[in-house]
């Protein structure tokens, strides 16, 4: 019986593997990342994007005629582990795709991948570290976010090759922040979904960041200077109801 | 004359020593100071004390008249949440560190100074708060120098040097009242300039280097002098003192930007007491 197919996408962090799949998603098509914990931010930025996209919390034995089902495998899992422990929960056809920096001729990625993909990359693979905090009913200051990702790709909180994250802002909008070390800008997208203007947000937000040496208490403290206090929170929500009142009249 | 013109010191103390012997190699025969003594730096009593001790002219900047009134923002103040909140702990840890007679000299500081020709403010004569960017509409810049009566109006607050000269020009006004045609009146001005002098101890041209000025009376000319100074003492003070690390951090990228100093069309909504 014919089935469906696996596409298994492994690399490095910021290279460019979630944008890939979002760039192949379907109607219908499913998403699984292994191990994600409480901070997936990937998820929510294709769940977002993506209306239709299901997200699955575990394996499917089986994956019916057509249906495709993307599976993002994380920088800090094994990927022969990995590879081997969802051969053994799914049979179906497989695809395997790395992204790998472009100065790799060979690597644990080459000898995996069916496709390699090699991207620039300026940052050193070995030691990365992973901090991340989930923000979710928290809402910030988007010139204090500003001000915060320009002191963390300018090294403040130690070497950042890659920061992103979702987050709620003071006028009710949603945001997703990216930024690569070695690209030369910083991205700020608004994300497609409606205005959060009912107290603390009931929705995913997060933050997540590679590099070596990070300071992560102090990332912690300035994440936490960029939050709005309760009574801001209301403040500004009551301004934007107001205004949309004002012009819809 | 040569004339020295210094703002913006933020309890830099290595900054300061080092631009005053530069002041003396340039020949300077006065020195005027544009306030903001204190603030950010770990060694605000030193800097009051060595500003008292060479007897300098010294006008109230935005964080001395802060530190003696109590802090109270205003929309000039603070560009970001952060910045506040990074701003109100500087202004807590200085209260603290100030002895009684530093603060009853900051108290005593006139918030305008002049000299012949010449007028010397923190941010602008309107207010130490306002900023006077160099991007300010022609005609309001104009009206801040005419305030003063002077032709050199000498400014700091924004941390960035630069001179404009506003050419001469003529101004046309034209009063409408009640029952009475309307009144046409012309005035000329002759050509004015704004000196900003930048920053001594925390400087946001993108270098930790401390910038002033000198000014010589006879031809006119003004000099925007940018001097070398061991930031890295400064910084491991920040640290060593219990600043927040990140002080250190944007002095020594010459990024300072805890104030508001990006909008030039925004005028401080409060004037000078």
């Amino acid at each position: 019986m014919s089935s469906g197919k696996v596409w298994l996408v492994a690399g490095a962090p910021g290279l460019g593997k979630s944008c890939w799949i979002s760039d192949r998603l379907a109607q219908g098509d499913l998403y699984w990342s292994p191990q994600l914990g409480g901070v997936a931010t990937d998820c929510h930025l294709l769940q977002v994007l993506h209306p239709s996209l299901s997200i699955l919390e575990a394996m499917p034995p089986s994956l019916p005629q057509g249906q495709e089902l993307f599976i993002e495998i994380g920088f800090h899992l094994d990927l022969a582990d990995t590879d081997r422990l969802i051969q053994s929960l799914v049979s179906a056809p497989m695809e395997r795709i790395a992204f790998v920096p472009e100065r790799l001729q060979d690597s644990v990625w080459h000898g995996w991948a069916d496709r390699v993909y090699g991207v620039p990359c300026s940052y050193p693979l070995e030691g990365i570290q992973l901090w991340r905090s989930l923000l979710t009913g928290e809402v910030f200051d988007p010139a204090s976010l500003t001000e915060l990702f320009g002191e963390l790709s300018d090294g403040a909180y130690g070497n950042v090759y890659r920061c992103k994250g979702i987050f709620d802002i003071s006028d009710g909008r949603y945001f997703y922040i990216d930024y690569v070390m070695g690209n030369e800008e910083i991205i700020y997208q608004e994300l497609p979904v409606s205005l959060w203007l009912s107290g603390r947000p009931q929705r995913f937000a997060g933050i997540e960041i590679f590099g070596s040496g990070l300071k992560s208490k102090a990332i912690g403290e300035t994440l936490a200077d960029c939050c709005l206090t309760e009574d801001a929170i209301y403040f500004y929500q009551n301004q934007i109801k107001q205004s949309l009142s004002q012009l819809a009249v | 004359m040569k004339i020295a013109v210094m703002s913006c010191i933020h309890g830099n103390y290595e900054a300061l020593i080092t631009i005053l012997a530069d002041m003396e190699k340039q020949g300077a025969e006065q020195i005027y100071c544009l306030g903001d003594l204190v603030g950010y730096g770990p060694y605000p009593n030193h800097v009051v004390e060595m500003i008292r001790s060479f007897d300098i002219p010294t006008v109230a900047g935005c964080w001395d008249e802060d530190i003696v009134e109590g802090l109270n923002s205003c929309e000039c103040s603070y560009p970001s949440l952060l910045a506040e909140r990074r701003g109100k702990l500087a202004h807590q840890w200085t209260e603290k560190e100030l002895y009684p007679e530093t603060i009853e000299y900051l108290a005593e500081l006139p918030k305008t100074l002049k000299k012949d020709n010449l007028a010397f403010v923190h941010g602008s004569p309107h207010s130490p708060h306002e900023y006077l960017l160099p991007e300010l509409q022609g005609f309001i810049a104009l009206e801040r120098v005419l305030a003063t009566g002077a032709d050199v109006l000498f400014c700091g607050h924004t941390h960035i040097p630069y001179v404009r000269t506003l050419q001469d020009g003529n101004l046309t006004i034209k009063v409408q009242q009640p029952d009475v045609q309307i009144e046409e009146k012309s005035f000329s001005t002759p050509v004015k300039r704004i000196v900003n002098v930048g920053s001594v101890g925390e400087p946001r041209h993108g270098r930790p280097n401390a910038t002033y000025v000198i000014y010589d009376q006879n031809d006119d000319r003004v000099e925007i002098r940018e001097v070398e100074y061991d930031y890295r003492k400064t910084c491991a003070a920040i640290v060593e003192k219990g600043l927040p690390e990140i002080f250190a951090w944007r002095l020594e990228r010459g990024l300072e930007f805890a104030e508001r100093a990006e909008d030039s069309s925004h005028l401080c909504a409060r004037g000078v007491a």
